[in-house]
This record gives C-alpha cells, sequence and structure tokens, in this order.
C-alpha cells in the first residue's frame, strides 16, 4: 500500500463519519465517490495504468492528442454534473414539515442545455474527421508507400503469416515464387510511413499495434490496407484483437523497426536463408534463387 | 367479472360501475381457478411480472457465477477456482481452459444481456406496471403474456443444455461474428452448442416479441378514463417506446439468427466468403459478405442497448420525483428525448464497427449520429438534476439507487464519447474501456435502477415493505464494489488490454496490470456476495416485511391507488385521471402529494395549482 | 367514488379492436422480418461482382411466378369477399369463400413445388452449386464415387480404423482388425462392375483438372448409357458464379413466404371448421378481418419478391 491509498482512506472515512454525524451521510457518500473517481484517475499514471508510453506514430500522437482533449471535455462535464448534483443532495435534503418547490421545468433552460452540449458534440465529432479519413481512405495515403506495400500480412488461427515481396520487386496480389514468408515477425523500415496488406484466411483478426494505437480488424475475403509509420527502433506487440477461436489470447506477434538499410538487409538475409537447400551453403543457393526461383521453397 | 372480461373492456368497466365491489372480492368470479392456473400458467400479468422478476433474479446469480469464473482466471490464470468451479465447471477439474474462457464471457453475457437485463425491465416491471400505472384490469393479450414468460424457458433450457453438448457451449463472444460463429471447425463452441445458442436467442426473440405487441396494443387502447399521453408517467413512456424499439429491431436479428443458422445446417453462405480454409477443412464455396453479419446484429443490438436502458430511465424519473417530493422537471423534453434516444437509435449502429473494414465514410456518418445521440440523453440527465435541485429529497433505498443509476450513467455515458470518436476509438475498440463502458451503463446505471425499482414498487406486489436497513447496506456494498469492479477498466482500457483474452499476461506490456485485476476480482467477488442481502430481503420481505397500505410512499401515480397486492382486475373501481403523475409540493394542498385520481370539484380549483 | 363528471368512462384510445391493432403491429414486425431478408438479397447482390441472371442457368420460371402472383391476388380478393360475408351474415357464403381461398392457396404451393423440383433437379441448392470449371470436375468425381460405393467404404474404413485405435480391450481386437481387412479389399476392389476403364480415366483427368468440360460431360453421358447405376450422378453443367448465393437468397425468402402460406392455410382452416360446425357468427368477424389482413401481407411480401427474385 502507497502512502496515498492510506491517505485516501483514511480521509474517506472521515469524510463519511462527518456526514453521518451532520445527518448528511449520503450527500458524503456521493460525494466522496464522485471525488475518489478523479482523484484515482488522476493517481493512475503513476502505478502505469494508462496508455503505455507515449504513442510511437505520429497518428498515434494524434490520437492521443485527441483522447486528451475528450478526456479534458469529459472530466469538466462529470464534475459540473457532480457538482450540481452534490449541491442538491446537500441543500436538499429532506427536511420535515417543509414542502419542495413547485415547478415542473424552465423552457430557457432546456433550450441551453440542449444546445451547449450539441455545439460541443458537433465540435468534438468534426474535429475527429481529418484524422479519422487520414487513417481508412486509401487515397489519403503517401503515394509511395500506397504503391509499395512492405508486406501482405494474412492473419489465420492463431498466427500472423507474413510475406515480403524480393527485395527490389513489387508485393503482387498473387504470391509470386520468389516471395519471402516469415510468421509472427513483421519488420518495417522506421520513419517513414508503411502500407501492409492485412487479410485473413479464415475468421475475423484484429491487426492491433498498440504502441502505435492502431488497430485494423482482418475480414476473410477482403484486402484492406493499412498506413503506419513507426517513429522508434527496435520492436514492439503485435496483438490480435478480435476474438477468434480458443487461441485468441495467444496470437501474439512482433513488430520490429529497422533502419531502411538494416531492413534491406534483412529481406536479403530472410531470402538467402529461405532459398537454403541445406546443402549448398546459403550464398550459392540465394545467386542460384535468384536466377531460377524455385517454387517448392516455399510454404 | 372483469378478470375474464372479453377483449372489449367497455363492458368490463359497465360491471365495475355497478357493482362496486371492493378489491379481495374481486377474486371470487365464477368458478376456482387451479393452482397451476393461478401461480404457474397465469395469465394475470401481475402473476407473470412476478414470475419474470424471480426468474431473472435467478439468472443474474447464474449470469454472475459465470462472471466470477471470467473474473477468477483474469486474477489467477490457469488455476483452480474454488467452490464455484467445482459446482459450474467441475467437468473441467475447475480449472478454466482457455476454450471455456470463451464460453464462459459468451455465456455471462449471453445469460446477463437476454435472461437478465431484457426479461427484468420489459418482462419484469413492463408486466406488472403497465396495466396498474394506466388504470387497466389487465393487459390486452393476457394469453400471449403468459406464452411470453413460458417462451422465456426453452430458450433458458438451450442455454444450459449447450454447456454439455460435444464441444462445448456457444464461444463466439455475445456478438457471435461470423465466419467464427458459422463454421462449425472454427471453434470448439461453435459445433452443436453454436446451433442451441442461436435457437435459444430465437426463442426469447418469439417472447420479447409477444411481449412487445401486447404492451404497445395495452398502452394504446386500454388507458383508464382521463389518461391522455401526456399524463402517463415516464414509466410508461419509456416501456411504450422500448416496446416499439424491440418489436421493429427484433425481427431483424431473428432473420439474420436463421440465416447463420441456414449457413450453419443446409449449406447457404450469407455470412461465408469463399475461399477460405478454417482449421484445415475443405475451402469453403459461396461468397457471402462476413460483414453483413455485423450490420444485421447491430441494426438489433444498438437499439436493444437503448432496451436495456430506457425503462430503467423511466423507472428512476418516477422515483427521484417521488422522493424529491417534487414534480418531475421537464416533463416533455424527458418525454422528448426518450423517443429522440429510440429514433436515432436505429441509424447509430454502426459504431460497433468503426474498424471493422466498412466504408470510411460511414465512420463519419455513424460518428456525427452517435454524437448527437448523446444530446438527449444529456436533457435527461440536467432533467433530473432539476427535479432533485429544490426538492426536499428523501433518501429511501429507491432514491439512493436512483441517484446512483444518474452518476453511474454519467460515467458510462461519457466513456461512450471517447469511443463514438472514430480515431480514439482506433485505439480503444475492443479494449476493457468498452467493457468498462457498458458495465456501467448496464450494470451501473441499469441494474442500480432495478434494484430501486424493486423496493420501490414491493410493497405493491406483496402489501408489505423490504427492509430499509439491509436495502441501504446491499446498495453501499454494491456501489463500492461495482466502482471498484469496474472503474479500474478504463485504466486496462487505456493501457491497451484487449477483451475477451483468456491470458493477457501473455503479453509483456500487460504484465504489470495482473495486481490491480486481482483487486478487481475480489471486489466482484464482494458484489457477487452482496447480492445475497438483496435476494434475502426479497424473500424474507415477502414473508415478514412490515404490512402497509395502498400508497407506501405518498406517491401520485395509478398503481399506488390499488389495494396492495391488488386482486384479480386490480382497481375496485375504474380510476378516472385527472392530472399528470407529477404533481407532488402542490400549494394550497395539506399534503405535498395529490393523486392522479384525486378529484377537486370546481369550486376549489383556484385554490389549487395545476400541472399538466 | 363515483365518476362521470363529464368524463367519458370510456377507455381512452383508439377506436380499433384491440385484436385488430394488435394484429397490425405484429404485421409491422413481420415487415422487418422480410426486411432484413430483403436487404441482405440486395446487399449480397449488390455486393457481388456477377450474379447469375440467365433463367437457364437457374431454372427460374418467370411464368410461373406470374401466375403464381395472379393467384395470390385472387385469394386476397376472395378472402376480403369472405370478410364481408361474415359481416353481412352470409356465414355459408363466407365459409365457401374461405375454402376457394384455401384452394387458391393450394395452388400457390403446388406451383412452388414445381418450381422447387426444377431446382432440386438441377441441384441448384445452396451450397452445391460448382462455382469453377474444377469444382465442377470435383463434385462429378465425388458424386461418381458415391454411385460406386466407394465414399461409403471410405467412411467405414475410417470409423473402423479409428474403433481399433481407440478399442483397448485385446479380446475383441482380432474381430476389428479382420472387419478392417475386409473393407480394405474392397475398397481395393470396388465394384469391378462399375469401374471400368472409362469410368477410371474419367475420374483420373477430372481430379486432375485436365479434361474439358464438354469432354467429360459426354464421358458421363457414355458411362450414364452404359451404367444405369451412374444415374443418379447429376448432368454437368456450367459453372455458375454466385450460383450458391442466389440459391441461398432464393431459398431463404421464398421458404420463409411459404412458411407464412402454410400458417395462413391453417387460419383458413380455423374458419372452415367454425362454418362446417355451424359456429361461425358475427362475433367471428374480426377473427376473418384479422386473418384477412395477415393473408394480405403475405400477397404483399410475393409482390415486393417476385419482381426482386424473377425478374431483375
Ligand atoms: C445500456 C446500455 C448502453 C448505453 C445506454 C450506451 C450508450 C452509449 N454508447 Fe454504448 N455500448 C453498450 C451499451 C450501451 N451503450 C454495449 C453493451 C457495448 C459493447 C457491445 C460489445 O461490443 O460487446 C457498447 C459499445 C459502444 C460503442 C462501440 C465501441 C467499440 O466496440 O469500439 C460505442 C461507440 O461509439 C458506444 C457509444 C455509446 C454512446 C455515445 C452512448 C450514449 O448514449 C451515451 C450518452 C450519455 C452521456 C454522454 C452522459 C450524459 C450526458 C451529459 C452529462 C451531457 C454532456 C456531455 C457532453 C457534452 C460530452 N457504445
Ligand atoms: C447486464 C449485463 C451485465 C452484467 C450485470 C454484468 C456483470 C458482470 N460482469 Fe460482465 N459482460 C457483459 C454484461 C454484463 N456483465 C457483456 C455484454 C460482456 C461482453 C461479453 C463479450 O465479450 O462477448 C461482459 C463481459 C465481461 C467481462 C470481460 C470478459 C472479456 O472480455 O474477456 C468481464 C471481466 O471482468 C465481466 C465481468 C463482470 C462482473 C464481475 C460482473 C458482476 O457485476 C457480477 C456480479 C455477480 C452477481 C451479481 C451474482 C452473484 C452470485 C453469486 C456470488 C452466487 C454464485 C452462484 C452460484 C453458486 C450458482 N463481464
Ligand atoms: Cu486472431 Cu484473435
Ligand atoms: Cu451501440
Amino acid at each position: 500500500m502507497s502512502p496515498w491509498l492510506i491517505i485516501l482512506s483514511l480521509g474517506s472515512a472521515a469524510v463519511l463519519l462527518a456526514g453521518a454525524l451532520t445527518k448528511k451521510f449520503w450527500p458524503a457518500f456521493f460525494g466522496l465517490s464522485a471525488v475518489a473517481t478523479v482523484g484515482i484517475s488522476v493517481l493512475a499514471p503513476s502505478y502505469r495504468w494508462w496508455l503505455p508510453g507515449g504513442a510511437q506514430s505520429p497518428m498515434g500522437t494524434e490520437i492521443d492528442d485527441l483522447f486528451y482533449m475528450i478526456l479534458i471535455i469529459t472530466t469538466v462535464t462529470y464534475i459540473a454534473v457532480h457538482v450540481v448534483l452534490i449541491t442538491a443532495l446537500i441543500k436538499f435534503s429532506g427536511k420535515p414539515g417543509v414542502k419542495a418547490s413547485f415547478s415542473h421545468g424552465s423552457h430557457a433552460l432546456e433550450v441551453v442545455w440542449t444546445i451547449v452540449p450539441a455545439a460541443i458534440l458537433l465540435f468534438i465529432s468534426l474535429y475527429q474527421i481529418d484524422v479519422w479519413m487520414r487513417f481508412r481512405n486509401f487515397a489519403t495515403f503517401n503515394r509511395h508507400s500506397r504503391e509499395n506495400p512492405v508486406a501482405e500480412v494474412t492473419a489465420r488461427q492463431f498466427e500472423w503469416r507474413i510475406r515480403y515481396p524480393a527485395p527490389g520487386k513489387k508485393l503482387m496480389q498473387k504470391p509470386q515464387p520468389d516471395d519471402l514468408y516469415t510468421v509472427n515477425d513483421l519488420h518495417v523500415p522506421f520513419g517513414e510511413p508503411v502500407v501492409i496488406q492485412l487479410r485473413s484466411e479464415d475468421v475475423l483478426h484484429s491487426f492491433f499495434l498498440p504502441h502505435l494505437r492502431i488497430k485494423q480488424d482482418a475480414v476473410p475475403g477482403a484486402i484492406i490496407p493499412v498506413q503506419f509509420q513507426a517513429n522508434f527502433e527496435g520492436e514492439q506487440e503485435l496483438v490480435c484483437a478480435e476474438l477468434c477461436g480458443w487461441g485468441h489470447y495467444k496470437m501474439r506477434g512482433q513488430l520490429t523497426a529497422q533502419r531502411k538499410s538494416e531492413f534491406d538487409k534483412y529481406l536479403r538475409d530472410l531470402q538467402a536463408r529461405q532459398s537454403d537447400d541445406g546443402v549448398s551453403g546459403g550464398r550459392a543457393a540465394a545467386v542460384v534463387t535468384q536466377a531460377t526461383p524455385k517454387a517448392e521453397n516455399h510454404p | 367479472m372483469s378478470t375474464h372480461a372479453p377483449a372489449d373492456t367497455a363492458h368490463a368497466h359497465d360491471d365495475h360501475d355497478s357493482h362496486g365491489h371492493a378489491a379481495h372480492d374481486s377474486h371470487g368470479h365464477g368458478h376456482e381457478l387451479s393452482f397451476f392456473q393461478k401461480y404457474v400458467f397465469s395469465t394475470d400479468h401481475k402473476v407473470i411480472g412476478i414470475q419474470f422478476l424471480i426468474t431473472t433474479l435467478l439468472m443474474l446469480m447464474v449470469g454472475g457465477a459465470l462472471a466470477l469464473g471470467v473474473r477468477w482466471q483474469l486474477a489467477y490464470r490457469f488455476s483452480t477456482m474454488p467452490i464455484v468451479g467445482q459446482l459450474v465447471f467441475a467437468n473441467e477439474g475447475g480449472q478454466i481452459s482457455p476454450e471455456f474462457y470463451t464460453m464462459l464471457f459468451t455465456m455471462h453475457a449471453t445469460v446477463m444481456i437476454f435472461l437478465v437485463i431484457i426479461p427484468i425491465l420489459a418482462g419484469a416491471f413492463g408486466n406488472f406496471l403497465i396495466p396498474l400505472m394506466i388504470g387497466a384490469d389487465d393487459m390486452a393479450f393476457p394469453t400471449l403474456n403468459m406464452l411470453s414468460y413460458w417462451f422465456m424457458w426453452p430458450a433458458i433450457f438451450f442455454f444450459g443444455l449447450s454447456f454439455f453438448v460435444e464441444g462445448g457451449a456457444s464461444s463466439g463472444g455475445w456478438t457471435n461474428y461470423p465466419p467464427l460463429s458459422a463454421i462449425r471447425a472454427a471453434a470448439p463452441g461453435s459445433q452443436d452448442g453454436q446451433t442451441l445458442w442461436l435457437i435459444g436467442v430465437t426463442f426469447i426473440g418469439v417472447s420479447s416479441m409477444m411481449g412487445s405487441v401486447n404492451y404497445m396494443t395495452t398502452i394504446i387502447n386500454m388507458r383508464a378514463p382521463g389518461m391522455t399521453l401526456f399524463r402517463m408517467p415516464m414509466t410508461i413512456w419509456a416501456m411504450f417506446i422500448t416496446a416499439i424499439l424491440q418489436a421493429f429491431a427484433l425481427p431483424v436479428l431473428t432473420a439474420a439468427g436463421f440465416m447463420i443458422l441456414a449457413d450453419r445446417t443446409i449449406g447457404t453462405c450469407f455470412f461465408i466468403p469463399g475461399g477460405l480454409t478454417v482449421n484445415n477443412t475443405p475451402t469453403t464455396v459461396g461468397g457471402g459478405q462476413a460483414l453483413l453479419w455485423q450490420h444485421l446484429f447491430w441494426f438489433y443490438s444498438h437499439p436493444a442497448v437503448y432496451i436495456m436502458l430506457l425503462p430503467a430511465m423511466g423507472m428512476v424519473s418516477d422515483m427521484l420525483s417521488c422522493f424529491s417530493r417534487k414534480p418531475l422537471f421537464g416533463y416533455k423534453p424527458m418525454v422528448y428525448s426518450i423517443a429522440a434516444i429510440a429514433g436515432l437509435g436505429f441509424i447509430v449502429w454502426g459504431h460497433h464497427m468503426f474498424i471493422s473494414g466498412m466504408n470510411p465514410a460511414l465512420g463519419m456518418t455513424f460518428m456525427i449520429s452517435t454524437m448527437m445521440i448523446a444530446l438527449p440523453s444529456a436533457v435527461k440527465t440536467f432533467n433530473w438534476l432539476g427535479t432533485m435541485w429544490g426538492g426536499n429529497i428523501q433518501f429511501t433505498t429507491p432514491m439512493i439507487n436512483s441517484i446512483a443509476f444518474v452518476s453511474m450513467f454519467v460515467v458510462g455515458g461519457l466513456s461512450g464519447i471517447f469511443m463514438a470518436a472514430v480515431p480514439v476509438d482506433i485505439y480503444i475498440h475492443d479494449t476493457y474501456f468498452i467493457v468498462a463502458h457498458f458495465h456501467y451503463v448496464l450494470f451501473g446505471a441499469t441494474l442500480f435502477g432495478c434494484f430501486g425499482a424493486i423496493h420501490y414498487w414491493f410493497p405493491k406486489m406483496w402489501g408489505r415493505m423490504m427492509n430499509e436497513t439491509a436495502g441501504k447496506i446491499h446498495f453501499v456494498i454494491s456501489f463500492i464494489a461495482f466502482n471498484f469492479t469496474f472503474f479500474p477498466m478504463h485504466f486496462l482500457g487505456a493501457a491497451g488490454m484487449p477483451r475477451r483474452l483468456a491470458d493477457p499476461y501473455n503479453y509483456p506490456y500487460l504484465e504489470h496490470l495482473l495486481p490491480l485485476n486481482q483487486f478487481m476480482t475480489w471486489s466482484a467477488i464482494v458484489m457477487g456476495f452482496a447480492q445475497f442481502i438483496l435476494l434475502a430481503n426479497f424473500f424474507l420481505s415477502i414473508k415478514y416485511g412490515k404490512r402497509v397500505g395502498r400508497n407506501p410512499w405518498n406517491a401520485n401515480g395509478l398503481e399506488w391507488t390499488a389495494p396492495s397486492p391488488p386482486g384479480h382486475g386490480n382497481f375496485d373501481i375504474l380510476p378516472v385521471v385527472y392530472r399528470g403523475p407529477y404533481e407532488y409540493a402542490t400549494p394550497n394542498l395539506d399534503v405535498d402529494y395529490f393523486p392522479q385520481t384525486q378529484y377537486v370539484p370546481v369550486e376549489q380549483r383556484v385554490n389549487v395549482a395545476h400541472g399538466h | 367514488m363515483t365518476h362521470g363528471h363529464g368524463v367519458s368512462t370510456l377507455k381512452m384510445g383508439v377506436p380499433i379492436p384491440n385484436a385488430k391493432l394488435g394484429m397490425w403491429l405484429f404485421l409491422g414486425t413481420e415487415i422487418m422480418f422480410f426486411t432484413a431478408f430483403i436487404g441482405t438479397y440486395i446487399v449480397v447482390r449488390l455486393g457481388s461482382p456477377g450474379w447469375p441472371t440467365d433463367t437457364h442457368v437457374t431454372h427460374i420460371n418467370i411464368l410461373a411466378g406470374a401466375i403464381n402472383t395472379f393467384v395470390l391476388i385472387c385469394s386476397s380478393v376472395s378472402v376480403v369477399l369472405a370478410h364481408e360475408a361474415v359481416h353481412q351474415g352470409y356465414f355459408t357464403k363466407a365459409k365457401n369463400l374461405m375454402i376457394l381461398t384455401l384452394v387458391l392457396a393450394c395452388v400457390f404451393l403446388g406451383i412452388k413445388s414445381f418450381e422447387y423440383y426444377g431446382k432440386f433437379q438441377h441441384d441448384i441448392l445452396p451450397g452445391h452449386v460448382p462455382e469453377s470449371n474444377q469444382q465442377v470436375l470435383d463434385k462429378m468425381v465425388r458424386e461418381l464415387d458415391v454411385a460406386t460405393g466407394l465414399t461409403a467404404l471410405r467412411q467405414r474404413q475410417v470409423s473402423v480404423a479409428n474403433e481399433l485405435a481407440k478399442e483397448t480391450n485385446e479380446e475383441r481386437k482380432p474381430r476389428l482388425k479382420a472387419e478392417l481387412d475386409v473393407v480394405n479389399t474392397n475398397v481395393s476392389g470396388i465394384s469391378k462392375k462399375l469401374e471400368t476403364p472409362e469410368f477410371n480415366d474419367l475420374r483420373r483427368k477430372a481430379l486432375a483438372g485436365t479434361i474439358k468440360l464438354d469432354d467429360a460431360a459426354k464421358a458421363l453421358e457414355k458411362l450414364q448409357h452404359d451404367h444405369p447405376e451412374f444415374k443418379v450422378v447429376h448432368e454437368i453443367h456450367k459453372p455458375i458464379l454466385y450460383g450458391n448465393l442466389f440459391a441461398s437468397t432464393y431459398f431463404l425468402m421464398t421458404g420463409f413466404h411459404a412458411l407464412h402460406v402454410i400458417i395462413g392455410m391453417g387460419f383458413f382452416t380455423h374458419i372452415i371448421m367454425l362454418g362446417n360446425a355451424g359456429r361461425l357468427g358475427f362475433e367471428h368477424g374480426t377473427l376473418v378481418e384479422n386473418y384477412g389482413l395477415y393473408w394480405h401481407f403475405v400477397d404483399l411480401v410475393w409482390i415486393f419478391l417476385f419482381p426482386l427474385i424473377y425478374i431483375i
């Protein structure tokens, strides 16, 4: 138990006691619950009960900003509503012999509290559209990355199959004999927008990069391009976020973002390893493969 | 005579007038009813309502036990669960396998939604309250009403049975997205368990269908003289609009259910795209669309979430006004906002599918319509505050539960705003943030509202009060434990913890959330045990509660003019309605309430202020 | 408390009997039910790059559909007349009109079954329609194997082998082994009579996909001529792109419509029985009207289905 929690619980007990003594137990109770709600939310990040670090992609940063904007608006709303509520509970808790005020409502108030939230809500939605369109509308993608997807990611129970085009080639819709394959291990060059083609072989899955705030369902029968940009060098989690069967929880992959040159080298190594027939040695085989692709080498 | 009144009710009331017999006499018509006719296959709306209530309370236990299974796994993964484990899934050795985990949350949600929340609102309170509050002697179609209760049992049976068939119960989540749920090989639970699930939901659908046609007819056509539309209590308005929602949204789910059933059994391919190889089975032929199910499902299930909320909103409005001893603030805006929520509810279903890969332009429109649906909710919230403001608040058990409703609904509603914003939803979709959101609205709002309503109308059901102290203890424990269980889910969601994960700690970035999850699990266990207080209070009070008269809360509604409990036929004499149900604190009256039936002679009227 | 201070003692509400109001509301829910099917049809049809529209391929019979439309409209008229007759007290006439309606409904179902029969005969059933050349050939091989008995034997083989693997009782094992041997020899020597060189040739080529559809059709025809046992194999037709989706929507929509027709027939039988028992009276006016309303709805659904499925 951290000292904070001890102080919090002692404080709560004191408030409730005071409430009970002054015959205001219920206002104290509900007031406390509201204060505790806000309080624990303030403390949460220090326990890492919060976003898993800052977003590591530009889109993710924008999403975080929108998240915080809504957080501020809703927190203000929450506090305002509860201040009014608790005040009402304190001020108007029942006294014998007192009659409530006789009022059926107020037209002016209704108008105000319809228009103000309407404006806020409309503002929120209009403010969000731009980011959404850049995330989902293919036409707004970076032209180069749109035309040169780095890989095709095919989800299946319960793994991610990744298909890269051979170095120097373009990714084709149909698998090519010289394509390169890995499982659960997606490499991309960092610092530039990349596009992957997302597909599913069996049921629904969802391609989720929590640290980049990217998520897209993989839908059988469809190919969905997903654009993201890794702003880090290293490894991050790739999570399946759509229930896909009993093994959903273990459908775990890895995203490795590396320098462009290292990425190219990674692909070349992959190519060498993949065409290694185990006899003639990787290097020789790589040369042979480039000349005459051998289809049977590919899973 | 009123008992066996034919559909033509005008006759029945003529009888009433001429005889004017006391309430309990109205039992003694013509022939005696057998025990079965009276308590089992009863066509009396009050008996059916109470049958629904007790059934749903028991189902709450079942759904809760399944939830505790879920929670146990999240705190102590793959370890033997004490007590409940042995009782409920002994064949697993009390241990939860990943397959079983998927079945647990699927059936938890299925039980909670289809067997608890919907039937407790519409079935229990709808049945019990509608005729009493509008001054009718029964529903328009009593036999249909009875059938609607008994159609729930096959569903309970099939859901229960599904745990024992090969492969186990349905495991596709309560949303059952195909192809997972359409292809038998896709998951163990996608075998016969899935078929049974679909059959069960169809039964529930038929049951709700019969209920809602009945409610609509009753409310439209059987109101007592003087009960104009705008004199109806909010509960009735909410029930009425809920019935409309139900009637026009549910058939779509039923139809979709038949389609997926056909996909599973006779080889159609509505939801199964061609060319899939699932679990090494032969490639599928055909060319259906996987997303089509999501559209059809949410076309029902989004309105359904309001079906799971509006009646509670109505009942809470009644309780808040009664215990603030003050007229409801903004009656008409309240009615219009219920209608607006219902109307908009039909055009926002796509907000569950932002990330599904549907057309991005649709995402945008659905975002705007979803934001707009928060508006009537805001109007309602502010009107509740306005009702309490200036009141003379009495902190009875129904009242504190209603206050909790308002407070929790605001939390749940505000988290809805995060998800309604599409870019933010990209990140929080399918994380525990969503789980937090809907438990706040479903449990925090609706279920607390129901707890309040149970305490409030209990005296009308049995002529006795529930124990107030026990009610308050139940409330305090439930409220605290509820918040301890579900508020941290917002943090889990923000930390990126996906839902429906049998073992989240498989991912290193979630490992540090284990202690928090253990805390939540223990809170959930406490909350579960707190429900025994409610049950004990409920059942013991039937026998031992303090006896009360017709109107223990000094409320205005018609139901309080009937005897407690009302006899067959409800009212001693046909009530006549002179005003709306919220005329509390009327100036120039000795008391602070003014029943809807109270007649004021013309010469006195000038002195008494009139409401609607 | 007495009342009557100028307030009507009648209930509030609309001047329609509860039963009729309830029926209208119920039909509202039914509209949504069929809307879901029709919506699905429109979505999958517009969402598919192709759709079989050639009536020779789909075995859709526009004429039969048109006749059926006419039959249903007539039945709607007769049910209205029946209601009118009850209203005026001509109960025998009402009963006879109900019988006419019932007969028309039977005619409708008869024509419908004739259409269904055509589809069954050509195997235009959901999940049965090949959508590529190879699927056509695979399907033929599958059916040939069923005809020779190979499929059944293979299944037996697998199940006996499984049983053997699971069997722990040593005493029972020899019997199972013997059975497996028999099955194995049967599989290898499968029905010498049917499995001729032509058969094997066709089967091999079809599996490899090295035979043209026309040639396969000819070979199959010859095979069927020589061995009538192979008549159970469906004739070869060209692959039908999106044929399965077509069959799915067709059967689901017309099937649920037919189900509604059958329920309607139950209603009419009820009235006819009342009439036969001499109990049909004025008090059944609302009932007959409700049955009629329902029937109009069934009619209306068909009027939507007919152009959607048959014509467009
Ligand atoms: C009773 C049930 C109920 C209710 C009432 C609601 C109400 C709302 N819901 Fe919720 N929802 C569910 C039950 C419910 N929901 C369930 C069960 C799911 C998950 C299903 C699943 O996937 O399993 C879900 C999921 C869900 C999603 C999908 C998330 C995802 O899967 O990614 C979204 C997205 O938009 C959403 C939004 C909303 C909104 C905007 C409201 C609004 O109606 C809320 C409006 C209320 C308020 C906003 C608070 C009061 C207002 C004020 C105090 C005024 C001022 C406010 C502002 C100015 C901001 N809900
Ligand atoms: C009205 C609806 C409702 C209600 C009341 C609840 C109540 C609870 N739910 Fe809910 N839940 C849903 C609807 C609901 N839930 C839905 C729709 C989902 C989504 C499922 C999906 O993803 O498809 C979900 C999913 C869900 C999850 C997420 C699972 C996952 O994604 O992996 C979790 C996890 O903690 C959870 C926990 C709980 C808990 C602890 C309670 C507690 O409130 C329960 C408290 C317990 C009781 C009230 C009963 C107490 C009884 C006993 C203690 C007696 C024991 C009984 C016997 C011995 C027979 N629920
Ligand atoms: Cu793949 Cu979940
Ligand atoms: Cu929704």
